[in-house]
């Protein structure tokens, strides 16, 4: 039941999208293929997993009990590097025409979701098991690939239906995720 | 003539929010009160202007295959520096922005002005650069700061000119109202700035 609750908060309730504002940009920018939306969210899957388990240990065992917490934002921002780095060297290797065409680093370092859900679950005064970490990780992902979804049919059809000049691109796609931040805010009260 | 006329272009024409679209995830996510959107403001702009004038003086000593690593680590020694004097002097103002402190180290300003301007450019260009896009991110965050909470709470800066009964519109100083407010503004911008330039 418990990570039941985890799960609806992370996907509809507190959506890092529509309510913490991580990741606006990549859903916004250039976002008209629904294929790609699929491939930023398995991207993005693949580096926030290890990324979480090994900012959790760094967490447990070394920044708290030896009282360096100021050192936080540094050390996560190295480990997403690293990580990134590492999965951009093997993806170049195995798929190398995907590379051509998909600006990695746009969507994966200057992400904030990343950096952004480390900051969320490991504050100062964190009691979280490993397993709800990882089961909150998955479920923001899955709530992350919706709104990437949703966003990338609506900017399609956005595109060929004749708004003012000034509107075209991103102000109306901003004011289309404005109607549906609203449109979730109805879940208020479910769990 | 020519500071005004630098500064009128960061302000204006080149702002770095409503045109060029830089920076957005803060500028959605802490503009509910002036207050803290001018604290988010003061805080970015000092980690832009100094991690600018860092990277353009050691530019040459920089090793190509570790641009990266290198600005990141800067931007976050300035980040830190920023986060723990806020701890000291503003606790009140770090609670409420919470992670968006730290978010400043991957704010897409501080880092395409790192990488595409501060790695090419001499000390004094990109110290002028920090300075002028860090006033128009100020000015953006301050406009829409005071528009949400004008409409969203019925007061500016914590002082508040409605009575105890007055409903105002909660839509602006939640999320949804954000995004909206945003976006008319940027279409505000393209409407009737960008199209003099």
């Amino acid at each position: 039941m418990e990570i039941f609750k985890v799960i609806f908060l992370a996907f509809f309730l507190n959506n890092v999208v529509l309510t913490h504002f991580l990741g606006v940009r990549s859903v916004l920018w250039k976002n008209d293929q629904i294929r790609m939306s699929f491939i930023t969210g398995g991207i993005m899957a693949i580096i926030m997993i290890p990324v979480n388990s090994i900012n959790f240990l760094l967490q447990k065992y070394i920044l708290l009990p030896y009282h360096i917490e100021f050192f936080q934002t540094i050390f996560f921002i190295l480990i997403i590097l690293l990580i990134a780095k590492i999965v951009a060297v093997i993806a170049k290797k195995a798929i190398p025409s995907f590379f051509r065409n998909y600006s990695y680093y746009f969507h994966v370092t200057s992400n904030s979701v990343v950096l952004g859900v480390c900051l969320l679950l490991f504050k100062n005064d964190f009691t979280l098991s490993y397993i709800s970490c990882l089961i909150y990780t998955i479920a923001t992902i899955l709530g992350y690939t919706l709104i990437l979804l949703m966003m990338s049919a609506i900017t399609d059809h956005n595109e060929v239906s004749g708004n003012p000049k000034a509107m075209q691109g991103l102000p109306i796609s901003l004011i289309t995720i404005g109607l549906l931040a609203l449109a979730f805010i109805g879940f208020t009260g479910v769990v | 003539m020519k500071v005004i006329r630098n500064i009128s272009h960061g302000l204006f024409k080149g702002n770095p929010v409503f045109i060029t679209a830089l920076g957005i995830c803060p500028s959605l996510a802490v503009t509910d009160s002036l207050f803290k959107a001018l604290g988010m403001g003061i805080a970015t702009m000092f980690v832009l202007i100094l991690s600018n004038l860092t990277i353009s003086t050691f530019k040459r000593i920089i090793p190509e295959n570790m641009q990266s690593v290198i600005v990141l680590l800067v931007i976050g020694t300035y980040v830190s520096i920023v986060d723990l004097l806020l701890k000291i002097y503003f606790p009140l103002l770090n609670e409420q922005l919470g992670i968006y402190i730290p978010l400043i180290v991957i704010n897409s300003l501080v880092l395409s002005k790192a990488f595409q301007y501060a790695l090419k450019n001499n000390i004094g260009k990109s110290l002028a650069e920090g300075i002028i896009m860090g006033l128009g991110f100020i000015f953006a965050l301050v406009i829409l700061g005071s528009i949400r909470e004008i409409l969203g709470s019925g007061s500016i800066l914590n002082y508040t000119f409605l009575n105890d009964q007055a409903k105002t519109f909660l839509f602006f100083i939640l999320p949804p109202g954000a995004f909206v407010v945003f976006g008319f503004m940027i279409a505000f911008y393209k409407h009737y700035i960008k199209r003099n330039v």
